[in-house]
This record gives C-alpha cells, structure tokens and sequence, in this order.
C-alpha cells in the first residue's frame, strides 16, 4: 500500500480508531501487527513470505545468541543471519545484475554463459526490513540489545507499517522496548503526528511528483536535450528525491507519533548543507548510521592509517550505492560520492583559506550561501548517476550540459522548452519549493509546528486549512510510486 | 481530547473538502452538478448532459443524429418528418452510440428515427493520449454508478489553466451551444468571419497538414453498429447511415485500402449515404471549419440529398447512395476518384451512375 493513496487514507484512520479503543497493550501490539501485514501484502501477497523469511531468520539466530556463552557460537550465529538475509537480497535484488555482468564479460572474451535472468519482482521494501532485521541480530551479538524472546513483538518490530517499505531503519534497542510501553491517547503528540504527515504529503504530492513530470520528461526523451533543459532536471531532481524521501519519512515518522512511537531522525535539513560532508551527515541519517556501524566501524573507521581510512570510506560509499539498487549507475555514485568525502575533508583549510583570501569570510550569510550553492551543485552533479539508466545516459548527459547553453541563455525569451506540464503548474512547483526552503530555514530555529502551535486559533487553522487545501488542488494524485520504492 | 480532535480534524477536512466541492459547483466546467442546460458555456460532458436532458423530455423528441463532433453540424431538427434532437459527442465514437441507444430505449424513449454519422475517426480513434475521464465518463446508469459519477466531479482537483482552456473557443469562435433544443453547437464568430472573408479563411494557416488516426478498432466498430442496425430493426426504427465527408488532406493521409474497404463491409449491414471521397466537397477547403470539421452548409447540403430536398444546392458528386449491390462498382469509382485528384490536383468529372 502506497501512503498517497486512497487506500491508505482509509487504512490508516482506521487502524488508529482501533487502536486507541483497544484497552491492552498486548492486544494493540497484534493489530498493529495485522496491520502491517496487511499493509505489505497489498502489493504481491506471496511475498509476505520473503518478510517472514527474514523475520523468522533473524529472530532464531537471536535466541540463540542469546542462549550460547561461547563466542565463536555467537559469531557463527550472526554469520549465519548475515549470510542469510544477503541470500535473500541476493536472490531477490542482485540475482538479474550479477548475472547480466558475468553474462557481458564473458562475452567479451566469446564465451557464453547461458544462465537466465530471474523473471521476479523486487520485493517491496527488501532492501529496508533486511537491514532492519541484520541490524537486530548483529545488535544482539554485540550485547547492545537484548534477544526479543516474543515472536509477534519481533515480527511488529521488523514489519512496524509506518517504516516497513522506505525506512527510517530503525534499530532494535530504540524500537523493540516502545511495544513495552502504553501509549495513551495525547493530544498534543497525535496532533502533531497528523501535522507531520501533511507535511510530508505536501512534499511528495506537491514538489516531488510535480517535479517528476519535468525531469521524467527529460530523461525520457534524453536526445532532445542540451544545455538548460539538462541542468534545470539534474538539479531538480536534487529537490525531487529530497522531497520523496523525506516527505515518505515525514509520513512515517507522522504516522508512527501518532501512534505513540519515537522514530529516529532521517534527515536533518540536508538543503542547508555547507559541504558534502555536512550532507551526509544530514541526508538519509538512518542509513547512513546503519553503513557507519555495521561496516565502516567494523573496517575500522577513521582510527587507522590515512589510505585505510580512505578505503574504509570509498568502501561503505560504494556499498550503500549498491544498497539502493542493483546497477553500475548506483555503484559508481556510491564511489564518486566516497571520493567527494575524502576530498572535501582534506581540503577544507585550502577552501578557508581561499574564502580568506577573496573576502567571503567577512560575510557570513554569502559565504553561507555561497558553501551551500557549492555542495547542492555537486551533489547534484553525482545524482545524474543516480537518476539515469545506465552509463550511456550518464554520459550523455554530462557531455551536453553545457552543450548550446551559451546560446539558449542569450536567447532566453524567445528559448521554448517542453517541460511537460502547464507554465502555471511550474509556477505553483516553484512556488511551492520556495515555501519548503522558507520552512527548513525557519527549522534552524525548531520545529515551526511548535511554532505555529504557539500562534492564535485563526491563525493557526489558516495556515492548516491552506496547506490542505494546497496539497488538494496541486498534488499530483496519480498515485506516483515513492522513487526509493524501487530500492 | 479525542473529542477534540476529531472536531478539529473534521473541521479541517470539511473547510478543505467543502472549498473544493463549493468550486466544483460553482465553476461544474463539465457541466453535471449544477445541470442547468440553459447554462452551459465550456466542455460539458455531453454523455451526461444529452441523455440526462433527454430522459427528462422523453416527449420532446423521437429522432436522433449520432456522430462525433462531425456529425455536430448535421442540423436535422430543420427537417419536417420527425423530432429531431443532435446526440453527437466530441470525439464520439459508435461504443458510447450503442450504449445511449440502448438507455434510451431501456427507459422507454420512443424513437423513429436514428442517423448514424460515421467516417475513418468511428474504426481508427485512438483516444489514449487525450483521453480526459471527466469528459468521457458515460451516463452512469445505478445508483451506486451515480454516487460514484457525482463523488468524482465534486472532488475533482481544480485546475485553473483548465479553465482557461475551455472558455477559449468561446472567446476564439464563439462557441455556443444548444442542448435545449438542437444538440447542436454552433460556432459564430467564425461562420460570420468565413462568410465576409472566405479567401481568408481557407488560407489561414488552419489547412495546412492533414490529421491521421493511429488506432485500430475496425472488428469492435462493426459489431457496435450491425447491433445498433439490430436493435433499430427489433424496434421498428428507421436507421440511416451516413459517411461523412472529410477534408481531403486527411485521406491523403488514410489507409485507402482500409477506406474502400469498410465502404463494402458497412454495406453488408445495411445501405447507407456516404459523402465521403475527393468529391467537389472535400477537395474545398471553404466547406471546412478546420482540418477536422465541416461547416453547417455542408450538414445542410448532406440533408437535402438524403431527403431530397432542396437539392439544387448539393453539387452532383456530393453523396451517393450505396448498397450490398452496388457497392464493388461502387468501390472502383472511389479508386478512380482517388487516382484522379492524386494525379491532377482536381475533382474527377462525376460520371457515376
């Protein structure tokens, strides 16, 4: 079941109906846990079986960590689980890539390798609820949480609906001990919950799908363009997953609040990043902690030689690009994306010292804006990686960006573009990501809910009423997938 | 507090969802909630409007073109046998004609005539790319149909652009309808400039490409209209086909084997008119309102012929009476024809009898 859907705007109201009338604890925790099932299995209902697989997987090796004293147990117990659940993402997600690569290399020196691709679906969501679940075991293995000894309580924690299909992946020792807790009905927290999910709605519905007509229209037909057209959708499309991610997260982390559940943070208004590293530790957050403890720690993080913390770095990058889909686009964008933090990191004082010397330090809004500009320019220029198909495109694309720019741009009042939609739509998109930015930027200073909250009923219910009725007259309702869906 | 929320929450969502119901029904550009046919100014959703209006006036007429917007200047209520009443739809084709014969019928409308205005655009239409749910919804006949019909024109998403597209030919043609009495729709402005300026209009820019339909849906065609011709027949129905007259940049761009073709199929339904072909009609750009449309002039001379009436006005190639019998020589002639004009730019002298 998809959160902008139809489906789910009756699903979920009514889950919470029923949920707050339940007297128990115990009883909630199984309807959530229906809940969830059901919401997964909206999509292709034989493939609760993969969730289960792993739910069940993870919750054996568990136990039995928990039981055994002796360590190379233990070790052989998580080895197991990991083993496992990569089978699983194996087989599920990564299965078609190997193949097709073994396949082209092999061709390449005239042998044939004649193993067909797997003609399955990606299960929804696979790439979130396994590492949810490794996460669980390895966690166990570390001593950092307990074994959850209830089935249906592990099976709620890996399968929790508000973050089964697109995270935040959360972690045992944060989520497993809220389905110990009651939670009451509050006021304030389900209120807050509703707001949070507008907001996300807002972004997905308003900004993210609205800017998907343009760049998929690009993107569709990549031969037509040059220059501007090129430049204006890979850099929208900086806005447009943004926007999808974190709007699928605002939802979410709404739905669980309202619920009576903490989620942890996934992005921390990662537009007003001043380098790639400050990026990256504010896009994503709940993947990229997961990347930080489960492999960049364990290969021994930055407390090692200079070209092993390097290679610890360019290693968790290229990963977490294989993470989110199985293809060479998304490998190269995970290295790219570890070289740009090796770079950014070791030439910070050369930057400073640059900013010194032409004077930028002496004004800190520009050179605020000026660092900004800098790292939204060059994460986007990577997210080219991440938007196009393949490496044809990717190339394409770089060659012509700035291919008749000079011309489109002197010639910009009589320059004609199509870019899929009418000039007013375009208008309200615009308008709508200058109302987001005003709002992140409002963020440095808290929670501008908090904020409204704190303001006089009328003004209050208008600011409500026009962000409804603004999500109600431009969303795009065509029940467009979240892009990490796919992942 | 649950209380209160859900009276905040219900607040909220009435104040929203009211907002955009109360737009809805004020602005209704498809012209089904507020089913004022006197008002009707932009594209209205004529499957709703003209089988509503109809239902409702069961007395009024027993007589009804149906065609698409081609058919729109058929203007038959002048003839004197018969009540007649336009039923075309924009971009209608013989699916949504078999289906509102059979409402009408269902709901005891009492019909002697039907004249079905059919071309290439009624076997070859391939909506998909322009297909608008809200204009192409057909009458909803249930009750729950109905709910649902009502529900989605009430929460339907306000555009505003939209809007401004639909009041353009107003503006631009001015476009009027009649849904009271014709069915029709007229285009004033337009038949007023055509006629101080002729050249002027044929030279407009309007004529410059033809205009070709990708589809195929030539088996589907052919059953909806051998059973409209059943269903005529079980109820005593007097059923005239028609073919329309096209502009003849747009045959040059037709499949003519396919042309001819369903000229000798249509024929094994039933006998039938066409007024198709590079006769003196199609070939003159001042006939044509643009590369889709024929003028009312020509729905004019298309009647006389049928009915014999008036026929002075109609030039001798326009219209042919076809049948089972006649229609292999029949065929041969539109070859001819067709060879003619491709070589020489000009109209074949009619030498068909």
């Amino acid at each position: 079941m998809q959160f902008n859907s139809l489906s789910f705007l009756i699903f979920f109201p009514v889950i919470v109906f029923f949920y707050f009338l339940l007297p128990d604890r115990r009883i909630r925790n199984i309807l959530l846990l229906a809940a969830s099932f059901f919401f997964y299995m909206w999509w292709i209902p034989k493939y609760v079986l993969v969730i289960l697989a792993s739910i069940a997987i993870t919750y054996v090796s568990g136990l039995l960590i928990g039981m055994t004293e002796s360590k190379s147990r233990k070790k052989l117990y998580v080895a197991l689980s990991v083993v496992l659940n990569v089978v699983l993402l194996g087989v599920f997600k990564y299965f078609n890539f190997f193949n097709e690569s073994i396949t082209w290399l092999l061709k390449q020196i005239n042998l044939e390798w004649g193993v067909q691709n797997l003609s399955i679906l990606l299960p929804i969501g696979i790439s979130f609820y396994t590492f949810k679940a490794l996460s669980y075991t390895i966690d166990v293995y570390k001593g950092a949480v307990k074994p959850e000894k209830n089935f249906l309580t592990y099976a709620l924690f890996v399968s929790f609906f508000p973050q089964l299909i697109t995270g935040p992946i959360e972690r045992g020792w944060h989520l497993l001990p809220q389905f110990y807790e009651d939670h009451n009905f509050d006021y304030q927290r389900v209120s807050n919950g509703f707001k949070l999910m507008a907001w996300g709605f807002f972004k997905k519905a308003v900004i993210a799908d609205k800017c998907g007509i343009f760049i998929d229209g690009v993107y569709n037909n990549l031969q037509a363009y040059h220059g501007l057209p090129l430049i204006l959708a890979t850099w929208l499309y900086v806005i447009q997953i943004y926007c999808d991610l974190s709007g699928y997260t605002d939802i979410a982390i709404g739905a669980a609040d309202v619920l009576g559940f903490k989620t942890i943070k996934n992005f921390n208004r990662p537009l007003f990043s001043k380098s790639i590293v400050d990026l990256w530790r504010r896009w994503h957050m709940s993947m990229m902690s997961w990347f930080r403890d489960y492999l960049y720690i364990p290969l021994g993080g930055n407390r090692v030689s200079k070209t092993r913390h390097y290679f610890n770095t360019i290693v968790t990058f290229t990963v977490s690009g294989f993470w989110h889909s199985a293809n060479w686009t998304f490998i190269i964008w995970g290295f790219i994306n570890g070289i740009l933090i090796i770079i950014s990191t070791n030439t910070r004082g050369i930057r400073d010292r640059i900013r010194t010397m032409i004077g930028l330090e002496k004004f800190p809004v520009l050179k605020s804006i000026w660092q900004i500009a800098v790292t939204i320019f060059i994460f986007g220029f990577g997210a080219v990686l991440f938007r196009a198909r393949n490496i044809g495109e990717t190339s394409y694309i770089v060659k012509n960006l700035l291919n008749g720019l000079g011309g489109q741009l002197l010639n910009i009042t009589s320059f004609k573009m199509d870019i899929g939609m009418s000039w007013g739509k375009a208008t309200i998109m615009i308008i709508s990501i200058i109302i987001l930015i005003a709002v992140e930027f409002l963020q440095r200073k808290g929670s501008v809910r908090e904020m409204i909250s704190k303001k006089p009923v009328y003004i209050r219910f208008s600011a409500y009423y026009i962000l409804l009725l603004w999500i109600l007259i431009f969303g795009e309702f065509g029940s467009k997938s979240f892009i990490y869906f796919q992942f | 507090m649950i209380r209160k929320l859900i009276v905040k929450a219900a607040l909220l969502a009435v104040a929203s969802l009211g907002s955009i119901i109360l737009y809805n029904y004020i602005i209704d550009c498809y012209s089904v909630l507020r089913r004022n046919i006197n008002q009707i100014e932009v594209t209205p959703n004529d499957k709703y409007v003209k089988i509503n209006y109809i239902l409702n006036n069961k007395e009024k007429f027993d007589s009804f073109v149906f065609g698409s917007s081609r058919a729109a200047h058929i203007h038959a209520y002048k003839l004197k046998e018969g009540k007649w009443y336009n039923m075309f739809y924009w971009m209608g084709i013989p699916t949504e004609w078999l289906k509102t014969v059979r409402v009408l019928l269902k709901n005891n409308v009492r019909i002697k005539n039907i004249m079905l205005a059919i071309d290439e655009y009624s076997y070859t239409v391939d909506r998909g790319p322009i297909y608008d749910e809200y204009l192409f919804t057909f009458y909803p006949e249930t009750f729950t149909d109905r709910a649902d019909f009502f529900f989605k024109y009430m929460v339907k998403q306000p555009d505003l652009i939209e809007l401004k597209d639909m009041y353009k030919p107003i503006k631009k043609w001015g476009l009027v309808f009649d849904f009271e009495k014709t069915g029709c729709y007229y285009l004033r402005k337009l038949e007023r400039d055509i006629e101080l300026n002729p050249q002027a209009h044929m030279n407009s820019g309007v004529f410059i490409h033809g205009v070709k339909n990708r589809g195929n849906r030539v088996k589907d065609f052919m059953y909806e209209i051998t059973e409209i011709d059943r269903l005529c027949r079980e109820n005593n129905i007097n059923l005239i086909f028609v073919f329309n007259p096209i502009i003849s940049l747009n045959y040059e761009l037709e499949d003519m084997d396919l042309f001819v073709d369903m000229k000798k199929r249509v024929a094994g339904v039933r006998d039938y008119w066409d007024f198709s072909g590079f006769n003196s009609i199609g070939t003159n750009f001042y006939y044509f309102t643009d590369i889709l449309h024929y003028r009312p002039v020509v729905g004019d001379m298309m009647l006389s012929r049928i009915f014999n009436e008036n026929i002075a006005r109609v030039p001798g190639d326009f219209g042919i009476h076809v049948t089972k019998d006649n229609v292999e020589r029949y065929a041969g002639f539109l070859k001819e024809q067709m060879d003619y004009y491709k070589k020489t730019r000009k109209v074949m002298p009619f030498n068909y009898k």
